[in-house]
């Protein structure tokens, strides 16, 4: 389209009407230049679209800023004190640098389907600004449509796309704020429940718990948060949610994605390109983040005083956040967030008392190498493996179980396993520890092996080849049964559940530490 | 669930705009963030309705230039 003074003369007119200026005379003279021809109705439509694009633009800026309702009053009133009229050299100074832009990253001209978007979108536009100008418009429409179709592309645009999505039958006006209605995808799950329909479509304002399994979200802007059940959050804009309930890992790769926000009911956590855990415990008022990687900043929703209170976190650093008490740094345990999609086949659901190590497989388990006399470690050994005739094992079926002696029953599971091995290493030497809790594995338990002799003889099999094992037969390291030098709360039980997936237990560990193995149905059975 | 494909336009004019001086940022935060008309405008910055009016379709024309010399570039980078 050339550059004519005419046609400057009509974007003057057509900005007038969308900025609601142009007179009602004005109006009819342009509805009549947009009826004279496909071309007119192009520019008005090209138009509309910038001024529909940039109200969205803008619209989603102000929403990104609204983290403290004092603070935006503030920067207003800033604006009007400091503002300055737009000089004409101003003007020039931006079309030079706008002219200077960097290269895209993008190839596909989408120029038609632009077009077909930009004609709907000036339909839409005339309908719900001014009646008067449908019948102008849609003359032109049929001609100009017949020129589109008839190149062959029929896709629907993304500016169709988006008029469709934001349509609000009855709205009169062109400045009706405008979000693009699609900001997240679904992008990995397992075994994910949700409290939604699938297939729909994850836009602004949306609120969705995850009741059950794992789910990653991209944002549209780059950021990536996995998500673990039990949690709900709401899509806030494309480059930010709110965590209302559960635990989510924020990823932020992409400089796009910087600035990435995480708002619980306590606090704001923007990532300054990082991965973080974040959690937010409505029952106990509470907020928590640890940082893994790189920095985040986190702020205060409110406090006591009424000052937003602000705490920039590096790696390893953590604090807690409760309602109206600031925040306060805090040991956060990076272990409780999922960091790694890999590992949620193979997730087990824990208390207190126990620590799964995901992927991470220590170099070793001899005594004091991995000790804690508050909780025991949980490592995932091998996964897939098959299980062969003659392994034996001292719990094969749901009920309870005191005595750990003998040689066990045999395995009747004919397929693979994931085998887990459960360490429990009280500190210091000599010491005991008792531990009572339970931990639900992702499958049906096959076998737990109890005793060191179970173990020693399913060593090569289902432990880990990079970790080194303690494995002296005279010293006692799997459960302790029944026995009389033991009093009764120093002896070991585990019971295993009707759906043999949860194993509860009370470990009275001793000298020099206690260990079991678990066998689970393998994630993924391969012929 | 899936996004739509990426507008490059609009993702054109989003930088575009980020390339804007702070005056002509502004005077869009006002127009479109605020809502404010051109007189509106006018009061807060302390200039006229007209030439506020003119301000405004010059950016506009600016950033449709923008977008233009953008989306070119892109097509020639892989031509």
């Amino acid at each position: 389209m050339p550059d004519t003074p005419d046609r400057f003369d009509e974007v003057d007119r057509i900005d007038a009407y969308l900025d609601g200026t142009l007179s009602e005379a004005a109006s009819a003279d342009l509805r009549q230049w947009i009826e004279a021809n496909a071309a007119n109705a192009q520019v008005f439509a090209e138009r509309a679209v910038l001024h529909h694009q940039i109200h969205g633009i803008q619209k989603r800026k102000k929403l990104e800023s609204l983290h403290d309702p004092q603070l935006v009053l503030k920067e207003l009133l800033a604006m009007e004190q400091g503002s300055q009229p737009v000089s004409p050299r101003d003007l020039l100074d931006d079309a030079r640098r706008l002219g200077e832009a960097a290269a895209f990253k993008h190839q596909q001209d989408r120029r038609q389907t632009d077009v077909v978007g930009l004609i709907g979108f000036c339909l839409k536009l005339a309908i719900q600004s001014r009646p008067a100008m449908i019948a102008g418009v849609a003359a032109v429409l049929v001609l100009t449509l017949v020129i589109v179709f008839s190149s062959g592309d029929d896709r629907p645009g993304p500016i169709a796309d988006q008029v469709d999505n934001n349509s609000e039958p009855g709205v009169v006006g062109s400045d009706r704020p405008t979000i693009d209605p699609v900001i997240a995808a679904l992008t990995a799950e397992h075994d994910a429940v949700w409290d939604r329909r699938p297939g729909e479509s994850l836009s602004a304002g949306q609120r969705f718990t995850l009741i059950e399994g794992f789910a990653e979200v991209t944002m549209k802007r780059g950021g990536v948060v996995l998500l673990e059940a039990p949690c709900t959050i709401e899509l806030i804009h494309d480059n930010a949610i709110r965590l209302d309930r559960g635990r989510l890992v924020g990823i932020v790769e992409s400089e796009r994605a910087q600035g990435f926000l995480v708002r619980t009911p306590q606090i704001d956590v923007v990532d300054l390109g990082t991965r973080f855990g974040v959690e937010a415990d409505p029952t106990s008022d509470h907020s928590a983040v640890s940082v893994i990687e790189g920095l985040v900043e986190v702020s205060a929703i409110e406090t006591d005083s009424g000052q937003p209170s602000v705490v920039r976190l590096e790696a390893e650093q953590g604090l807690l956040a409760r309602t109206g008490q600031g925040l306060a740094m805090a040991e956060i345990d990076p272990m409780r967030f999922v960091t790694d999609p890999a590992v949620w086949p193979y997730m087990i659901k824990t208390d207190e008392t126990a620590k799964f190590l995901g992927l991470d497989r220590p170099a070793s388990l001899m005594p004091a190498a991995l000790e804690s006399s508050e909780r025991m470690h949980v490592v995932l050994e091998q996964t897939g493996v098959e299980v062969v005739k003659g392994v034996a094992a001292g719990i094969t079926k749901p009920g309870t179980y005191r005595s750990f002696a003998g040689p066990g029953d045999p395995v009747a599971y004919a397929g693979q396993v994931d085998s887990y091995l459960v360490h429990l290493d009280p500190v210091g030497k000599g010491q005991s520890v008792t531990l009572s809790g339970e931990f639900t594995f992702p499958r049906p338990i096959v076998a737990v092996l109890v005793n060191g002799r179970q173990l020693i003889k399913t060593d090569a099999l289902f432990a880990n080849p990079g970790t080194e094992l303690y494995r002296q037969p005279d010293m006692p390291f799997g459960l302790d049964g029944t026995d009389i030098t033991l009093e009764a709360d120093q002896t070991d039980e585990l019971v295993l559940s009707e759906d043999r997936r949860t194993l509860r237990y009370r470990l009275f560990a001793l000298e020099p530490f206690d260990e079991f193995r678990v066998l689970i149905e393998a994630a993924d059975q391969e012929p | 669930m899936v996004f739509p494909e990426v507008d490059p336009k609009r993702e054109a004019l989003e930088q575009c705009i980020e390339k804007l001086q702070a005056k002509s940022r502004r005077a869009l935060e006002l127009r479109y963030e605020q809502d404010m008309k051109p007189a509106q405008i006018a009061e807060v910055i302390g200039s006229t309705p007209g030439s506020v009016r003119v301000t405004l379709t010059r950016i506009r024309s600016a950033l449709s230039k923008c977008i233009e010399t953008r989306l070119g570039k892109k097509g020639g980078d892989h031509a």
